[in-house]
């Protein structure tokens, strides 16, 4: 046998089986150590895949907070052109943008960078976010669609609204102690020049997305969700979609199962349990 | 102890040559001691001599087993040349100087580097004469008598050099049959040559007297008892040799016919127990070579090069024997040529024999080294390699789809399972392929196959414990690349690592400075370290590891320098340096035009045809970027391009320019 082959086949092996216990021990240690949230969620923070999955048996749930639509309004706003651009976080200004380490004015205009961002369940803010959204929708759309979107977004948008980022997570936890109303995670946050006034050259913050947005569904958790996905593949809604030129908003569905999720010592959440609402 | 036959000295057991009386250079008493014939039969010309109104003969450079070597000035061609003069005997003898001429028709068909180049035979002034390539260096005998035991380094390179050189002589069926330190010549840059083909001979095997012939000190058992000579036993003197070249000792020290005779019956002594540093490796080849059984010495001396440690060379093997095939298809094209042409008479019986000859020659070649033997069948195997690129990208994918399938209704322990068995799985067989394979084709597919199953692995564990993507993965898949291309000789692979392993440190800066790693081409700057660490990799601390991906890692390593710069010199807002964005790219268009231009001058210094061609198409984009943001905006569109082409064709001229300097000196990539 020549030696590099040798080395090849045992280094190969090593490193496969170093990699898979870095991985393991890393997830042995957030799921072992110190729980840093526990939060009972529904439907609107997190959703079941939008369309079926063809030829995947694996199930995910998507976590959503307030400026993302949802899933079923997202579509059809599109289409329509009728949803509006987010709201944007009064908090996340240019100040707090440099102390996330962005450097304005010397970067390309849109830039991002990771941090950790607070997200708030279903409190102030969120009575807040929404009436800013109620203030500009009634503003911009004929009063129908914009009564139509308004019903869509109290019962079926996320709840959890961002309220402040940075880079110690710690620190955050220490602002928002209360882990049953608050997550602390990795997060993008964007800084962008500009809005649709044209003079209009201040700086400001959007969260593009938190790292994880994806949760895994463990096998045993699956069924309880069986009910609630969809029955299309996402083809299938397409080709529905383009025999209809407008499409109807959808009834406001209140949603339909809570879920248990926990964050480990390594932020790093899991789904605990899933429940139908009302049928417990 | 042992007595030399010529001065009565000491000689002790197992050294090669009388230190009391033997000189430096390749006339060592043992080694020298040709049978039958003896030099002396001629007389020693004076410096000034001409011979054949063209030779002049300058200096005598050593005395072989069959005449004087004289270093001479070839007065037609203006060049230096060897010229060996041969015994009156040569004259007077019709058989032996014909067997001569043969000899030398059959010596000039080897074309190797290491192979010393025999021009003519001639016959005038009453002397016959053979004229040589000269080359400027030492004899091998001479640098063991010097230095005793080489370094490791040198010995491995002089080795591999020989053996390469006696496998291109067994390519053309030509057997050495006197191969010894003293015929081994190593030039001013550490080439190496086989001289003295003087016993060669083009038969598979010879027997009887003419086997006899040569230097007994370095004869296989067979030559010595009379018995069939074939490639075999060049094979063994080649393990003689090398045994002294890394152990400074003979492996036989008889001083009789019979004393060598005798030894030879029993394996020699293990070379590491003479020197315990000795790599195993070539503990292991010198032995085999020295086997008692030739068919159970190494069948060529490429193997051997293959089997010495700091690479294994079969690609290098492979490229010989491809460039053999192509000699081989090149002359049937010609001869047919010549024949259909009326510039050549061969009957059918000398056609049949040659085209015999050459069918066994490439059968042997497409058994050993996968070499193809047409033009058709280079195309083909070019798609093969993207056959195979494709084929592997189809299984992982496969395999992807096929976990996506069962992934949900299997538990986590037994996904966690699958997942890890199926690279380590892949690269198992990956192996096993490699051992039965020569061409890399099937091993590319279930390498890249394996890598692809690692980086499945990962992404699908991170995603099961809805872990977020860490930066290191990108490091652990780079490690895993770059392995299965050290150890299966993978060019595609290397690159993939090499990009891998360069995304890693960019990505470790980006991290540093808060920014989401993935979007590394909003920040190409930690890309210029990568490049900077690999080129100093290449050229200054690893020169001589896997010649055959030095040129990949060149051209990457200038890729990843000048590539961000570009960008930078575009965007200077790109950068992570706390200064003005414009300044920023000023600099970087400096830094770009400087270092292009820097990889010009290496690849022309060191003849990196790669490093020129990359440094050339850099330099001219940087100056293209120059151009537009100097006249875009105000000049008339028309005169921009006019300028551009203008610029395009200066660049090219100067180009052809370098090109016929090259020429002049030959500019080959070094690989």
């Amino acid at each position: 046998m020549r030696p590099k082959s040798v080395m090849a086949l045992f280094g190969g092996c090593a490193l496969i089986v170093i990699v898979n216990v870095a991985i393991l021990s890393a997830a042995a240690r957030n799921l072992r150590g110190n729980r840093l949230a526990e939060l009972t969620l529904t439907e609107r923070e997190l959703a079941v895949p939008e369309f079926r999955e063809a030829e995947s048996s694996g199930l995910f749930l998507k976590l959503k907070f307030a400026s993302d639509p949802p899933p079923a309004v997202r579509r059809i706003a599109w289409r329509n052109r009728a949803e509006l651009p987010p709201v944007d976080y009064a908090w996340l200004d240019r100040g707090k943008l440099e102390a996330l380490g962005f450097r304005l004015g010397t970067e390309p205009g849109v830039i991002q960078r990771t941090a950790f961002v607070a997200l708030e369940l279903d409190g102030d803010s969120w009575t807040r976010w929404l009436a800013a959204r109620e203030d500009r929708l009634r503003k911009r759309l004929p009063s129908t669609e914009a009564e139509a979107l308004l019903a869509l977004d109290r019962t079926m948008r996320s709840r959890l609204v961002p309220v402040d980022a940075g880079r110690d997570a710690e620190a955050l936890r220490r602002r928002f102690p209360d882990r049953a109303r608050y997550l602390i995670v990795p997060a993008l946050v964007r800084a962008l020049q500009g809005g649709a006034d044209a003079d209009d050259l201040s700086w400001r913050g959007q969260i593009a997305g938190v790292l994880v947005s994806d949760l895994h569904v463990p096998r045993e958790l699956a069924p309880a969700l069986n009910s609630f996905l969809p029955q299309e593949t996402e083809v299938e809604v397409l080709k529905r979609d383009q025999r209809e030129r407008q499409l109807s908003w959808p009834i406001p569905t209140p949603p339909r199962y809570r879920a248990v999720v926990a964050f480990g010592s390594r932020n790093e959440p899991w789904l605990v349990g899933v429940s139908e609402i009302g049928g417990e | 102890m042992a007595t030399c036959a010529r001065c009565g000295s000491d000689v002790p057991d197992g050294a090669t040559r009388c230190v009391a009386c033997s000189p430096p250079g390749p006339n060592s008493l043992l080694e020298t001691e040709t049978v039958p014939g003896s030099p002396g039969e001629s007389v020693l010309l004076d410096p000034g001599t001409v011979l054949a109104g063209r030779y002049r003969i300058l200096a005598l450079a050593g005395r072989g087993g069959e005449g004087e070597v004289y270093k001479a000035d070839d007065l037609k061609l203006g060049q230096t040349a060897a010229v060996k003069i041969l015994p009156d005997s040569f004259r007077t003898d019709e058989r032996r100087l014909a067997r001569l001429i043969g000899e030398v028709r059959i010596a000039r068909r080897v074309s190797h580097p290491n192979v010393c180049r025999v021009y003519d035979i001639v016959e005038a002034d009453g002397r016959t004469f053979l004229t040589m390539e000269w080359i400027d260096g030492e004899s091998l005998a001479s640098l063991l008598h010097r230095k005793g035991r080489l370094s490791k380094d040198t010995a491995i390179g002089i080795a591999r050099q020989m053996s390469l050189g006696l496998a291109a002589a067994h390519d053309e069926g030509v057997l050495h049959r006197d191969l010894k330190p003293g015929n081994v010549m190593i030039d001013d840059r550490g080439v190496v040559r086989i001289t003295d083909f003087g016993l060669a001979t083009t038969a598979a095997s010879v027997s009887g007297a003419l086997a006899r012939e040569g230097t007994p000190f370095y004869m296989a058992p067979e030559q010595l008892a009379g018995g069939e000579v074939t490639a075999q036993s060049d094979m063994y003197a080649l393990g003689l040799v090398l045994f002294e070249v890394f152990t400074g000792r003979h492996a036989f020290p008889g001083q009789t016919l019979e004393e060598m005779l005798e030894l030879r019956k029993s394996p020699p002594p293990d070379p590491k127990s003479l020197a315990p540093e000795l790599h195993p490796a070539v503990s292991r080849v010198i032995l085999r070579c020295l086997d008692v059984d030739p068919m159970r010495r190494p069948p060529s001396g490429r193997e051997v090069a293959a089997a010495l440690p700091g690479g294994a060379r079969l690609a290098e093997a492979m490229a010989v024997a491809q460039r053999k095939a192509d000699r081989i298809s090149a002359f049937r094209e010609e001869l047919t040529e010549l024949r259909r042409a009326g510039l050549v008479r061969l009957d059918d019986n000398e056609l049949a024999a040659v085209e015999r000859h050459h069918d066994s020659e490439l059968r042997d070649l497409i058994s050993r080294f996968d070499v193809d033997v047409t033009e058709r069948g280079k195309q083909l195997a070019l798609g093969m390699r993207v056959v195979s690129l494709l084929g592997a990208v189809a299984l992982a994918a496969s395999a992807f789809f096929f976990f996506n399938q069962i992934w949900g209704v299997i538990s986590i322990p037994l996904q966690i399972g699958i997942l890890t068995i199926a690279p380590i799985a892949a690269l198992v067989a990956t192996d096993a392929i490699a051992k039965r394979e020569r061409g890399g084709y099937f091993t590319s597919i279930a390498a890249l196959f394996a890598f692809a199953c690692l980086v499945l692995d990962q992404i699908l564990l991170g995603a099961t414990f809805n872990q977020t993507q860490p930066v290191w993965e990108l490091l652990a898949w780079g490690a895993f690349a770059m392995v299965l291309a050290e150890g299966y000789r993978l060019p595609l692979l290397r690159v993939v690592g090499l990009v891998l392993l360069a995304t890693f440190v960019n990505a470790l800066v980006a991290v540093r400075a808060a920014v989401y790693w993935p979007n590394f081409l909003e920040h190409p700057e930690g890309l210029i370290p990568a490049g900077v660490l690999l080129l100093a990799l290449r050229l200054f601390v690893a020169r001589r590891m896997r010649p055959g991906f030095a040129v990949i890692d060149r051209v990457l390593g200038l890729i990843f320098l000048l590539f961000p710069m570009l960008l930078l010199a575009i965007t200077g807002s790109m950068s992570y340096l706390p200064f003005d964005p414009d300044h920023i790219s000023v600099g970087y268009q400096i830094l770009g035009f400087g270092v292009s231009a820097g990889a010009i001058a290496l690849g022309v210094a060191r003849r990196f045809r790669d490093s020129v061609y990359c440094g050339a198409l850099f330099f001219v984009v940087f100056l293209y970027v120059k151009f537009a943001q100097w006249w875009w905006d105000w000049m008339p569109k028309y005169l921009f391009f006019l300028i551009v082409a203008a610029t395009a064709m200066a660049v090219l001229w100067a180009l052809k320019r370098l090109r016929t300097v090259l020429r002049a000196g030959p500019l080959e990539a070094e690989s």
